[in-house]
């Protein structure tokens, strides 16, 4: 029971990758539950967890707070853990607020910024944004707070790597030198001596102000200028998230159901982690079909088996052709299951941990049902 | 309560990552072209689910015609920008100028919104397509399978952002032809795809609520995608208690298949659980949403191939009316 997964036993951050809907959270969450009864104090720190879950482990908002789990709670679900569970559900709005303070030189560039409409609108429209703020959360919890374990549970994106970019391209985005040249060429456009590429650019400013209209080209550039200045802050820290996330100490588990795109995602996710010499340390299949007997053979005997029974109780034959059919459906998705997960393994992606979660048949919404999922994860 | 869906021009298919978007955008899209439309499908972002799909790689930006009638686009917002500015400067050196220009190409790379916004814009651009004499539309229906980030909508969103923002110039003027279309129900529907599981049921309560308070954007139906359906119609049914109760029949079950009667009465029961848990999602959407809700039945060995998408077709053409709605 006090097991954890061995390959993230010694890791202080573990960050649960994988594409949408595909059990992250779950996955997460019983992770972190593990640690924290294995009697390392423990953050889970998600993004946008199902609200049963997180109702029935007493997390409330999503306001960037980290809460205990009621010891009671794990008491309930038959364990006593030698150490303290805690929650946090992220706020993107918020901790890009608070960044934007931390960064900014002063209260009133803070402030200007805050009450951009652009920001206000759009900041979570900003690329990358959310994933960008799942880091810088992770960041300033462990730089500041006295976890011994923290779990992350990245947000769903298409390319579940967009994080790993986001604080770069968040850095780029305001890289100061683009901003002053953005800015300054349109305000002198009538200055004679401009050199060639100033000209150019003036001249395709004006042009763009032509689409859009005076009035948003000034909120933009007053958008722009707003950041002027923060590029080397958030530069150095996007490089410092960068470095957190390949530090020995930190750990990936990239999570994917058996299925169809999910899988394929995932076989491209552990490609390009392996590339950014982020090799994930475990691999979770999630709602894998677990028959008790071995697809193939099954399916042949069970349609052998269903004709004779058939033919001698022909009075139930529908009962029994829908009942055997049943059992041969997941059979087959057993079977099915089996065949993607060794598809998956096979290209040198066997390192690391492989584990499988089976399907349940009821959704995972309390403590009881992740220690249930965690105990595959041993 | 079911209404004809294909009696519109744009359907925008949304829904949580990993409900099954693409394989019901498809499907609608098939099920409408076997009425004798002519269906664009349309991606979004930057990866072809589609193309795998029918078996040929889709490259961005290319209006494709996948099989008589149906046809295909995946928008890439850079190439949408080129074509909208190709129409407004209609020189293309300047065009291509321009758009290489490097402070332009910083703030293409950088400026949030206006990837949604000439998305939306070249989804209007289709349903505006007219062919022939008489002007009739160049597509009868757009279906959009919307990105799997987010909630999916958030690029329906921007619009009302931009309107809200600019009191003046072209580009207002082309973002209220757009918002228009959004907001018309003769129109434009938004659909709602889920999986009977907890997750995905909220996120689709989740746009119903954002369609209809912030957005304005008419919902029109929620498909309930991998709905676990019983293990025996209502006149098998009765026949398995029998048989379930019948010894010696359950005898020589136990004996004649691997494994025993077991794995049987275990895949029994967890089908009829995962069939129970369908059902309730499905009464807590047509409580909390009402108007149609479709389902799709969980299909065992279904692949995201052109077969499967014709079954998916099929049972989603048997729940959508015809006629006017």
């Amino acid at each position: 029971m006090n097991a954890r997964l061995p390959e993230i036993a010694d890791k202080r951050i573990v960050v649960c990758v994988g594409s949408g809907g595909v059990g992250k959270t779950t996955v997460a969450a019983s992770l972190a539950a593990q640690a924290a009864i294995a009697g390392k104090k423990t953050l889970v720190l998600t993004i946008d967890p199902a609200r049963r879950l997180a109702n029935s482990l007493g997390l409330v908002e999503l306001d960037n707070a980290e809460t205990r789990i009621e010891p009671a709670i794990f008491t309930q679900a038959g364990v006593e853990p030698r150490s303290e569970l805690w929650g946090m559900m992220l706020d993107v709005k918020r901790t890009f607020d608070e960044l934007i303070y931390r960064i900014a030189p002063n209260r009133d560039a803070a402030e200007r910024i805050l009450d951009n409409h652009y920001y206000q609108n759009l900041s979570d429209a900003l690329a990358g944004s959310q994933e960008y703020m799942a880091m810088e959360k992770l960041y300033e919890v462990q730089a500041e707070r006295d976890y011994e374990v923290i779990v992350v549970d990245t947000p769903p994106t298409k390319h579940a790597l967009d994080f790993l970019e986001a604080p770069k391209r968040l850095a780029d985005f305001l890289d100061g030198k683009v901003i002053q040249w953005f800015l300054k060429p349109s305000m002198k456009a009538g200055k004679m001596g401009m050199a060639m590429a100033q000209r150019s650019a003036a001249m395709a400013f004006k042009m763009l102000e032509r689409f859009t209209g005076y009035e948003m080209m000034a909120d933009l550039a007053e958008f722009f200028l707003a950041f002027d200045g923060m590029y080397d802050g958030f530069k150095t820290r996007a490089s410092h998230v960068k470095k957190l996330l390949g530090a020995p100490s930190t750990g990936f588990v990239l999570v994917t159901s058996p299925a169809n795109p999910a899988i394929d995602e995932a076989a491209f996710f552990y490609d390009r982690l392996t590339r950014e010499k982020m090799k994930p340390a475990a691999v979770v299949f999630n709602r894998v079909h677990q028959w008790p007997t071995p697809g193939d053979e099954y399916l042949a005997a069970a349609n052998a088996a269903r004709e004779r029974i058939m033919a001698r109780y022909s009075k139930y034959a529908p009962a029994i052709d829908a009942l055997v059919g049943n059992a041969i459906d997941q059979a087959r998705m057993t079977r099915d299951d089996a065949e993607a997960i060794e598809k998956f393994l096979r290209h040198g992606r066997k390192q690391g941990g492989v584990y499988r979660v089976p399907v349940f048949a009821e959704d995972v919404h309390d403590l009881s049902a992740l220690l249930r999922v965690g105990a595959y994860l041993v | 309560m079911a209404r004809n869906l294909f009696d519109r021009r744009v359907l925008l298919v949304t829904g949580k990552g990993g409900v099954g978007k693409t394989t019901i955008a498809t499907a609608l899209a098939l099920a409408a072209r076997e009425r004798g439309m002519r269906v664009m499908l349309v991606q979004l972002g930057n990866v072809d689910n589609v193309g795998p799909i029918f078996g040929q790689p889709l490259a961005p930006y290319q209006v494709v015609e996948l099989e008589a009638g149906l046809f295909t686009l995946r928008i890439e917002p850079y190439l949408a920008l080129h074509e909208y500015l190709l129409g407004a400067i209609k020189v293309r050196m300047v065009v291509d100028w321009f758009l290489e220009n490097r402070i332009i190409q910083y703030l293409t790379q950088a400026a949030p919104g206006w990837r949604e916004l000439i998305t939306v814009g070249k989804i209007w651009h289709l349903e505006q397509m007219t062919v022939g004499y008489q002007q009739r539309p160049k597509y009868d229906l757009i279906v959009v399978d919307a990105p799997a980030t987010g909630h999916g909508i958030s690029f329906l969103r921007v619009p009302q952002i931009i309107l809200n923002t600019l009191r003046f110039g072209p580009i207002r003027h082309h973002t209220l032809n757009v918002r228009k279309l959004l907001l018309d129900p003769a129109r434009t529907l938004l659909l709602g795809v889920t999986l009977p599981e907890e997750m995905a049921v909220n996120e689709v309560f989740d746009i119903y609520a954002a369609a209809k308070d912030s957005l304005q954007i008419p919902y029109g139906a929620t498909i309930v995608n991998a709905f676990t359906t019983p293990l025996a119609d209502r006149a098998t049914a009765p026949y398995v208690e029998q048989l379930l109760a019948d010894a010696a029949a359950m005898k020589a079950l136990d004996k004649a298949l691997p494994g025993g009667k077991e794995p049987l009465l275990a895949a029994r029961e967890m089908r009829e659980t995962r069939h129970a848990l369908s059902q309730h999602y499905r009464e807590l959407i047509r409580r909390r949403i009402g108007g149609s809700v479709l389902t799709v039945p969980h299909l065992a060995g279904a692949r995201l191939d052109r077969e499967s998408m014709a079954l998916v077709a099929r049972e989603l053409d048997e729940q959508i009316p015809r006629g006017k709605s």
